[in-house]
């Protein structure tokens, strides 16, 4: 499903702010919250925009943006889980070896602290992340980006960084707001706010 | 998800008119008034392969899946005895291609778009030519919604829902 084969399912979303239209800016800005920039292996959740045939092409750099009237680029989002149930064994485990080695009987709050951190990082690092790949489109002409996925998660993250990278906030347009962009008289979405239901 | 809109000092849901707008559609195509025209390129619209209609206020809900929607007899029924209409695909018919859009309501969106496959070798082309597609769906969307919109609270509407309520009386 995407651009290139299967369904073309795209949802679209709307921004409000001044999407870069010079392509040195945007590569700049595409660059520098890309996925490989902003990736940290000790974080949960990492996200960031990668080229639209990533990993084919891996940087901005040498990425087509432009394609007709319209940028395209994709978002990749990992996530890692640690499984609760192995996560409390890894805890017993290092609890036992870390009250022997300490000599004590009991463990502080901080002790505790230190151990649940000291294991999510080690779990984390070895963990395999759930990937999706989200492509995107932006028409600067109608301050509209299209996403080939989109669930809360994906709203969010997309929203953080078109935030954090254009200055841009994305949002989902409801239908009264759709109309408002369509109509020339005003009039007509007053009228349609105020009118009940038909019975067909 | 309902819709509200503030309205005066007190919210009113509008959420009904995200489904007469589908149920627009559909009067369209009965009527045979199903041609649109979308930057240059016209064509018409069908409904295809499903259909959800139901009534809210009974929590009653019917996916009608025929290969025959314009003559199924569940769907006309349906209509006969008010039900609205929550989700429709429609099949949009141009001269040189066709497309199959589903519209879901609670939003009203495009849930999904089956559109063809480029044949263009060059990469670049298969994109541009694949965004034109999506390009004619949501105008298509765009264009009928402000067509909705514009007859909704005038005489064209009643004109349209009374000239309606005779094809499906005609349809027993």
């Amino acid at each position: 499903m995407g651009l290139l084969k299967g369904n073309l399912t795209f949802f679209r979303l709307r921004y409000q702010g001044e999407f870069p239209v010079l392509i040195d800016e945007l590569t700049e800005k595409l660059e520098e919250f890309s996925f490989e920039k902003v990736f940290d292996e000790l974080k949960f959740v990492n996200y960031g925009f990668v080229p639209f045939n990533y990993p084919e092409i891996e940087t901005f750099k040498d990425a087509e943006l432009i394609f007709d009237a319209y940028f395209v680029f994709s978002f990749r989002m990992d996530e890692k889980k640690i499984n609760k149930g192995f996560f409390d064994i890894e805890f017993e485990k290092a609890k036992k070896k870390f009250l022997q080695e300490a000599g004590k009987e009991k463990l502080s709050k901080t002790d505790v602290e230190f151990l649940k951190n000291s294991i999510n990082n080690t779990l984390i690092k070895k963990s395999v992340p759930a990937t999706t790949i989200v492509e995107l489109i932006v028409d600067v002409n109608t301050s509209a980006v299209f996403l080939s996925k989109l669930n809360s998660k994906i709203f969010d993250a997309v929203n953080h960084f078109f935030k954090a990278a254009f200055d841009v906030v994305v949002y989902k347009e409801t239908f009264i707001e759709t109309v408002k962009r369509e109509v020339d008289e005003l009039s007509i979405v007053d009228e349609l706010l105020q009118c009940l239901p038909t019975e067909i | 998800m309902t819709v509200f809109v503030n309205s005066g000092s007190v919210q009113k849901d509008i959420t009904f008119l995200e489904k007469e707008f589908l149920t627009f559609l559909l009067m369209k195509f009965f009527l045979g008034k199903n041609f649109f025209e979308v930057n240059g390129i016209s064509g018409n619209f069908e409904p295809v392969e499903s259909i959800q209609i139901g009534d809210e206020n009974r929590s009653e809900y019917v996916v009608i899946n025929s290969n025959n929607i314009s003559e199924c007899k569940e769907l006309i029924n349906g209509l006969k005895n008010s039900k609205k209409v929550m989700q429709l695909s429609l099949r949009l018919t141009t001269s040189s291609t066709q497309m199959i859009l589903n519209l879901k309501t609670s939003p009203l969106r495009i849930s999904s778009l089956k559109a063809p496959k480029s044949i263009a070798e060059d990469l670049s082309d298969r994109i541009v030519e694949r965004i034109l597609y999506l390009k004619v769906a949501y105008d298509f969307f765009d264009k009928e919604l402000l067509n909705f919109a514009k007859i909704r609270c005038k005489e064209e509407w009643l004109d349209l829902v009374r000239d309606f309520r005779a094809f499906l009386e005609g349809n027993n």
